[in-house]
């Protein structure tokens, strides 16, 4: 018994909790990583509607969207480390050089 | 204190959009039940696959990688900015 409300729910928890820790968190890795939990709610749902309705774009579409969001973490975390040699922290409340 | 209990308020009635909005539409994908089973050929040879149809989109997704790659190793090494 598993059909695609359950993964719809599932999807919408897992986003919820995601944006919560973008609420919530000060850090940056934190934020990363919620930022990645609701990329990953997106590619539930598209490979859940692919595979109920047997058209394989989908999954080729969760695919391509799980590569950018491994091209965003490097640079986010790539502007993490220089922001830290800068600021020697990673606390985004600190975080003001694009502030005018 | 407050200021959580404003967060969880917020979350909480965006998870209830997001509810509402997935328990109104089931009547457009009601009757699909049964998951298919798509096989990793259909994923990569088949209609709609990464080598055919979507050939130009991976290709395209590879250089897209290499770039960020090599941006984000510059961002880092950088000293100052």
């Amino acid at each position: 018994m598993a059909d695609l409300f359950m993964f719809l729910i599932i999807s919408a928890i897992i986003f919820s909790i995601g944006s919560y820790g973008i609420i919530t968190q000060r850090s940056g890795i934190k934020i990363l990583m919620s930022i990645e939990l609701m990329l990953n709610a997106a590619n539930i749902n598209l490979v859940a509607f692919s595979s109920f309705n047997g058209d394989a774009s989908g999954q080729v579409f969760a695919l391509f969207s799980i590569a950018i969001a491994a091209a965003e973490a490097a640079i986010g975390f790539a502007i993490l480390v220089a922001l830290f040699k800068v600021r020697d922290t990673i606390n985004l409340d600190n975080i003001n050089i694009l502030r005018w | 204190m407050l200021n959580k209990i404003l967060n969880l308020i917020v979350v909480l009635l965006l998870f209830t959009v997001m509810f509402i909005s997935i328990d109104d539409s089931i009547k457009v994908w009601s009757g699909k039940d049964q998951a298919n089973e798509i096989s990793v050929e259909t994923l990569a040879n088949g209609a709609g696959g990464i080598f055919t149809d979507y050939i130009f989109s991976f290709e395209l997704l590879s250089l897209l990688l290499i770039a960020a790659l090599i941006g984000a190793l510059y961002i880092a090494k950088k000293e100052v900015f």
